[in-house]
């Protein structure tokens, strides 16, 4: 557990980093899409109120949008809007409608019905009578609609940072990659401060919008509150900070979210930034393949690592006949990309990333199991514990059963996170791995070899965009020389040494290539 | 001052009509009570002088001038209309609601809070002490009081009143009809006044209109419908305070 001390020398460190989060997760993510939700839901609850076909359908379809999973949504708007800020803003908006929309039309439909015959009796227009009678009495019930609208963006917009809409998300999202609880403690309190500062800025405007007498204490008291948190958020923005300029030859690169993505994406800033004049912007843990792919075709990102199997066959969607070599492979998907997306795919690292069947291997050298083919006659006695994707992926279980003749005992769905350990600690006797995970190490577990070559190849490829590549040559050349650098072997050890959380990932990828200086030169 | 031609009225989803083929006359200055059970057309037929309900069929005519020829708001805003409720609204101040008929009409500030403050005299509430509070911290009687205020506001020459007093206390009550008595002799106001109360129709009315199911049954002076009841319901209605007047007449030789 780590000492409040520490946790405020992270936040004094990253003062920056979280400056940028916080002033995004505020404006951007919560007080845009919440005032855009406002200027909607209003006036959208004024025409429906007195009309109960449309408003039951309008209270409907924002029903039906609210149960949308917040990622689903992101998914969603990801082909329309690609990834950033705007789908984030749009898909936040649509969240915060509908508690806006239903909290107008009840405190509209709940008026006093004497209040509006005085005021059609002493004729008012009805435009007069919504804005000085029916909006300002309903106003206390509206601001409420606004609170919870408001608290849900913050909360939800902490996973904008899936689709690298930025906000405190990162400092969650890379909390849970890098296991660093410092960095999820940081996130997610500074959105829980946000969430509760913005509540009690709304119940002060609700207290003091309420008809009738107010107590003037209670509200002289919350305004002054009021007063100092927007000073101190004023002195946030106005405080300085690095300059934002962008130099002319920066080149972004984008890395998927999960550690070994981290370490290549700091080993390729720091390489290229040597080895070059380019200045390398990294977006760590951007979000998923499909994210990183859409960001690289819409020119967001300039390059990225890809894997050429997961290239093959959730980018290309092409069938992977059995047994193709991995050098086959990486043809197919260089010719595919320079071709379909106008993208340079470089040789590998030297490792691949694939599924891999492991055991403990103080088990695997009792019995002499080398390769997948040794556990044949023992499997029938075996406990394998798998992902569920695993167990249903072609080029997982239902594949190995047809390459292998495999038949355990029981299979059982687990967590990537459980499963390692479970296997150490003997609760199952197999499990599915992916090949250079740093818990291989810290369980000291064996890889089992294909030796029926079943598993794709899934090399680890840099990925970059033609047009980046013909305006700076020197890239190709900076790319290429990264060319089998790293071995599985070396990935599983920097794998580990970032599950330890002794190093950063920017501290192991400077380690990893001096050494590989010290060896080449 | 104002006249109604044989009108009928129909909510919709209702068979029998609301008001069913009723006329009268109001002069200038008069006071109009009409009295009758709960459904029996009477508030509706009040409503219809402000269009706050638009009749099927038949006339009304004020100051000569058919009413639906009038636009609506214009309408509305001549004539001063109080209700059972009150309807004060919650969010504004005592001074503030008297003066909204004024606000809707773009009269400035300075001059609402001025009428204001005099009407909140002329209904014996001290502007000082009432003006800033809220409608929720006086009393029933204190709001219909706020209430007349109101519809004085733009000084219409004619105040239609819906149960005014039917919320209050009997003694509330009774300084309130009073009360009426006296500013009706010092404004000269035309009054529908519409009530389900036989003795409040006696106190304040000039002339009296009963109305049962929809139709007028007899309009008359409390003394011709005592005298001459034209139908068996007015002469029950009326048989009570028929009797009284005879005992006292009696008594006083």
């Amino acid at each position: 557990m780590m000492s409040f001390s520490q946790l405020l020398n992270e936040v004094s460190s990253r003062y920056l980093e979280l400056r940028a989060g916080f002033i995004d997760h505020l404006l951007v993510l919560t007080l845009i899409p919440v005032s855009a939700a406002i200027v909607l839901a209003i006036p959208l609850a004024v025409v429906v109120r007195e009309r109960p076909a449309l408003r039951s359908a309008l209270i409907g379809l924002s029903s039906i949008v609210q149960t949308v999973p917040s990622l689903a949504m992101l998914a969603f708007l990801l082909p329309l809007l690609g990834i950033g800020k705007a789908p984030a803003v749009v898909a936040l908006t649509l969240y915060a409608i509908l508690p806006i929309l239903q909290n107008t039309i009840t405190g509209l439909r709940e008026l006093p019905g004497d209040v509006l015959e005085a005021a059609d009796g002493m004729g008012f227009s009805r435009f007069q009578r919504l804005r000085l009678v029916e909006i300002p009495i309903a106003l206390p019930v509206i601001i409420s609609g606004v609170r919870t609208a408001t608290v849900i963006c913050v909360g939800i917009a902490t996973l904008a940072t899936f689709i690298g809409a930025g906000g405190l998300g990162d400092f969650i999202n890379r909390g849970l990659i890098l296991s660093r609880s410092d960095l999820l403690i940081i996130g997610a309190g500074f959105a829980a401060l946000l969430a509760l500062a913005l509540d009690f800025a709304l119940e002060t405007f609700g207290l003091a919008f309420s008809p009738g007498r107010k107590n003037r204490g209670t509200l002289r008291w919350r305004f002054g509150v009021l007063a100092i948190l927007v000073a101190l958020f004023g002195a946030l923005l106005v405080a300085p900070g690095h300059s934002q300029e962008r130099s002319e030859r920066t080149i972004t690169i984008a890395t998927k979210n999960f550690i070994e993505q981290l370490i290549l994406g700091e080993v390729l800033k720091q390489w290229i930034e040597e080895r070059t004049d380019l200045h390398v912007e990294l977006k760590q843990g951007l979000g998923g393949t499909l994210i990183c792919h859409q960001a690289l075709l819409k020119g967001e990102i300039d390059a990225y690592v890809e894997y050429t199997g997961t290239a093959l066959q959730t980018i290309l969607k092409e069938e992977r006949a059995g047994g193709t070599s991995p050098n086959d492979v990486f043809a197919r998907v260089e010719e595919a990309y320079a071709e379909q997306f106008s993208c340079r795919v470089f040789p590998s690292f030297g490792f691949e990333n694939t599924y891999a069947i492991a055991v403990p291997r103080d088990k695997a050298e009792e019995a002499g199991w080398q390769s997948i083919s040794d556990l044949g006659r023992t499997a029938p006695n075996m406990f394998a514990g798998f992902t569920a994707e695993f167990i249903e992926r072609s080029d997982g279980l239902p594949g190995l059963r047809t390459a292998y003749g495999l038949r355990f005992q029981r299979v059982v769905d687990l967590l990537p996170s459980l499963m390692y350990s479970a296997v150490a600690e003997g609760e199952v006797d197999v499990i599915c791995a992916f090949s250079t995970d740093g818990r291989i190490l810290k369980h000291d577990l064996q890889i089992l070899t294909d030796d029926r070559g079943f598993f794709p190849p899934y090399e680890a490829c840099p990925v970059a965009r033609s047009e980046t590549l013909t305006r700076y040559p020197e890239l190709a050349a900076a790319l290429l020389e990264l060319r089998a650098t790293i071995d599985a072997k070396t990935m599983t050890r920097l794998n580990n040494q970032a599950d330890s959380g002794q190093k950063t990932p920017a501290e192991i990828a400077e380690a990893f290539l001096k050494e590989l200086r010290r060896h080449d030169f | 001052m104002i006249e109604i031609t044989d009108v009928v009225a129909t909510f919709s989803g209702m068979e029998r009509p609301a008001v069913d083929g009723v006329s009268l006359s109001i002069a200038k200055g008069e006071t109009l009570v009409l009295l009758g059970s709960s459904g029996c057309g009477k508030s509706t037929t009040l409503k219809l002088i402000n269009r706050l309900i638009e009749p099927d069929s038949g006339e009304i005519r004020i100051n000569g001038i058919p009413s639906c020829s009038v636009p609506i708001l214009q309408l509305r805003r001549s004539i001063g209309y109080v209700i059972q409720s009150v309807g004060l609204f919650p969010h504004w101040t005592i001074e503030e609601n008297v003066g909204a008929p004024l606000r809707i009409a773009s009269i400035s500030l300075t001059e609402r809070r001025e009428r204001s403050r005099a009407l909140l005299s002329l209904v014996g509430l001290d502007p000082d002490e009432f003006g800033a509070r809220y409608p929720q911290e006086v009393s029933g009687g204190q709001q219909q009081r706020v209430g007349v205020a109101r519809a004085l506001a733009t000084e219409p020459e004619i105040l239609l009143m819906d149960e005014p007093f039917g919320a209050l206390d009997g003694v509330t009550r009774e300084q309130l009809q009073n009360e009426l008595l006296a500013l009706k002799k010092q404004l000269e106001k035309t009054i529908l006044l519409v009530t389900h109360d036989l003795f409040e129709a006696l106190v304040l009315a000039d002339r009296i209109g009963v109305m049962h199911k929809g139709r007028l049954e007899q309009i008359g002076t409390a003394e011709e419908l005592m005298r001459k009841p034209a139908t068996p319901f007015v002469r029950e209605l009326f048989e009570k305070p028929a009797r009284q007047l005879d005992l006292f007449r009696r008594a006083r030789g």
